[in-house]
């Protein structure tokens, strides 16, 4: 019995687990992600994926695995109707130079046939192992030779285990890589679901990509101009003409919270008067109340690190509701403040650059935080306070001098 | 509650309270305010009870208790230069069971009364100060809304008052001074007040329509 403990740490570093994403164990259906991890550690030991090999660009050039045959005989031409548009849809994309790339990834299919295979020996081998655990030790004269039995039985099956991976491991360094370089990623194996000729999925798909294809480019030329602009007027504005960063990133939603939090603390450190507190009430996306010094409170509703929806209101004026969570709706009681409200709107249309949001957010603090003054600075132009009632309003987006709001050009 | 300056409005030569302040609301709704109903802030004064008064050795101070139709749920107690207090209305009453320590003086209310108007986000309160059946004075109040700290928004309301005082707008109250980035507050008005009609009260002797 003294054994046993030993017995169940070599078992903790040989049992593997296997686990696949999409749980068809058929024959031949075998796709998807596969783990193998042993027991007690982070690290995997080995990862793979098992893609069908059929994506439209292969279309006549490599030879048609046993999937298409499997389905019923209508299907097949639609599915090559849809590969032929998809494959003219990649020349249409990206012109010689990603054809090419497509086809030279090529699969060995043989390979790729054993690595199931293997697959499918490692499974067994690994159920045997838990069999091996589940029937514990067989009956045997005495004590010690059931204990024997039961290990050599055990090793046996652990030394089969560790065949039959390593044998997958090497064949899944023949199988060679699918193609993750095309357009559509795993989404052209839809082309393949028999539930597409109900459903025009994918030819759907295809269209949806080529719009959003067409509007990346367009939105790639209207962003190029529009970053020429605002570099200059942000260059002009905070004198960070030097501080030109190398390659834009290319723009996007989703950015992780993370990221967000730290652009907003780190402007939060940057100005002593201004302090910035972040929620996300609703999700992902961010709320920011900014107290600036004790004139006023700005609820800014964020969208990753687009922001959305500004409102201004007195320092001593209630943002929230009765619920406790920040008011986003309702506007100011006091004039002053809808229309520093309205111009903090105007001020979100002209500081835009899709490339760099976190300048943006900044250029707009910035902006912000020069209402620091908004009762204790005149007018540039007319020199006064009032006008209307109201003090200068308005603050100038590149000198952030104060101007009634009809007082500016 | 923004900002407040109180001060007053001395009443022009050859003409009676009355007809000032309708010259004075008249220029406000020149301007554009609105009328939006009526105001009045009343005060009265108690003195410390004899009785008491011997005994500690102290010298007798004055207390001042006042009410605000801005504020109709509270009760202020100030002491000249001292605290002041905010309580409930009940307070009154509470002032009535301490009649062996707080003696009212006599014939010692005195109030103000009259409209108030809103301008963009400006309250201006005109009202006529009356002690008992004589009316004595004019006070004007400007009250800015949005801004919470005096000292960022005098300038500000100093442009404003001159727009329809004129030459008779008032320098700087004494609270503003007193403390210099703290956020005003209801009592700093009711403070402001009792300096007016204290200051009124000294003027009583002095004939209505001669005042400068
Ligand atoms: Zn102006």
């Amino acid at each position: 019995m003294a054994l046993l403990p030993h017995l169940l740490m070599t078992m903790a570093h040989f049992i593997l687990i296997l686990f696949h994403t999409i749980p068809r164990w058929k024959s031949g259906e075998a796709q998807g992600l596969y783990v193998l991890f042993a027991v007690g550690q982070t690290q995997p030991l080995h990862q793979f994926r098992v893609s069908e090999p059929c994506l439209p660009s292969y279309r006549g050039s490599l030879p048609r695995t046993n999937y298409i045959s499997q389905r019923p005989p209508g299907a097949t031409s639609s599915a090559s109707a849809a590969c032929a548009s998809g494959s003219r849809f990649g020349r249409a994309r990206g012109g010689g130079g990603d054809m090419a790339d497509v086809l030279s990834v090529g699969v060995n299919l043989e390979a790729f046939a054993q690595a199931i295979s293997a697959i499918q020996a490692l499974r067994s081998s690994v159920s045997r192992v838990f069999d091996c655990l589940k029937d514990g030790m067989r009956n045997k004269e005495t004590l010690e030779g059931r204990e024997k039995a039961f290990i050599a039985h055990f090793q046996d099956n652990l030394h089969s285990v560790n065949r039959d991976l390593n044998e997958l491991e090497r064949l899944s360094n023949l199988v060679g890589k699918p193609s993750e370089n095309h357009p559509l990623h795993n989404s052209g194996l839809l082309s393949l679901d028999p539930v597409q000729d109900k459903t025009p999925l994918y030819s759907q798909l295809l269209q949806a990509y080529k719009w959003s294809n067409k509007l990346q480019y367009h939105a790639g030329l209207a962003s190029g101009l529009l970053n020429q602009q605002s570099l200059k007027r942000s260059a002009n504005q905070m004198g960070v003409s030097a501080k030109r960063r190398p390659k834009a990133q290319p723009t996007t939603l989703v950015l992780p919270p993370q990221y967000v939090d730290d652009v907003i603390s780190r402007i939060d450190r940057m100005f002593p008067e201004m302090s910035i507190h972040l929620s996300r009430p609703n999700g992902t996306s961010a709320m920011l109340l900014v107290t600036l010094g004790k004139v006023l409170k700005v609820v800014v509703v964020m969208r990753s690190l687009f922001i959305d929806r500004t409102i201004v209101k007195g320092y001593h004026e209630d943002v929230y509701t009765e619920d406790g969570k920040l008011d986003i709706w309702s506007k100011s009681n006091y004039q002053v403040f809808q229309k520093v409200t309205d111009h903090a709107t105007t001020a979100l249309l002209h500081y835009q650059l899709p490339q760099m949001p976190d300048v943006v957010v900044r250029s707009f603090m910035t902006w912000l935080r020069s209402y620091v003054k908004l009762f204790q600075a005149p007018c540039q132009r007319c020199g006064k306070f009032l006008q209307d009632g109201l003090p200068p309003t308005w603050r100038d987006f590149r000198t952030l001098e104060a101007f009634h709001d009809t007082c500016r050009q | 509650m923004g900002v407040t300056c109180v001060s007053q409005m001395p009443v022009a030569e050859g003409k009676s309270v009355q007809q000032t302040v309708e010259l004075l609301t008249r220029k406000l709704e020149m301007l554009g305010a609105e009328k939006q109903g009526t105001f009045c802030v009343d005060c009265e004064t108690y003195h410390t009870a004899a009785s008491t008064l011997g005994s500690q050795g102290q010298a007798g101070k004055l207390m001042y208790v006042m009410h605000n139709s801005e504020y109709p749920l509270s009760c202020f107690a100030l002491f000249e230069n001292g605290p002041c207090l905010i309580a409930d209305t009940n307070f009154d009453v509470l002032m009535v069971k301490l009649k062996g320590f707080f003696q009212s003086a006599k014939a010692s209310k005195i109030e103000t009364r009259g409209t108030r108007y809103q301008y963009c986000d400006f309250l201006v309160k005109v009202g006529t100060v009356t002690m008992g059946p004589s009316a004595r004075g004019i006070s004007v109040e400007v009250e800015y809304g949005p801004c919470v700290v005096a000292s960022d928004c005098w300038s500000l309301l100093l442009e404003f008052l001159q727009s329809f005082l004129g030459s008779h707008t008032p320098g700087i109250p004494a609270v503003f001074g007193n403390r210099h980035d703290a956020v005003y507050g209801p009592a700093d008005t009711m403070v402001q007040y009792m300096e007016l009609f204290n200051k009124i009260r000294k003027q009583q002797q002095v004939p209505v329509a001669g005042i400068r």
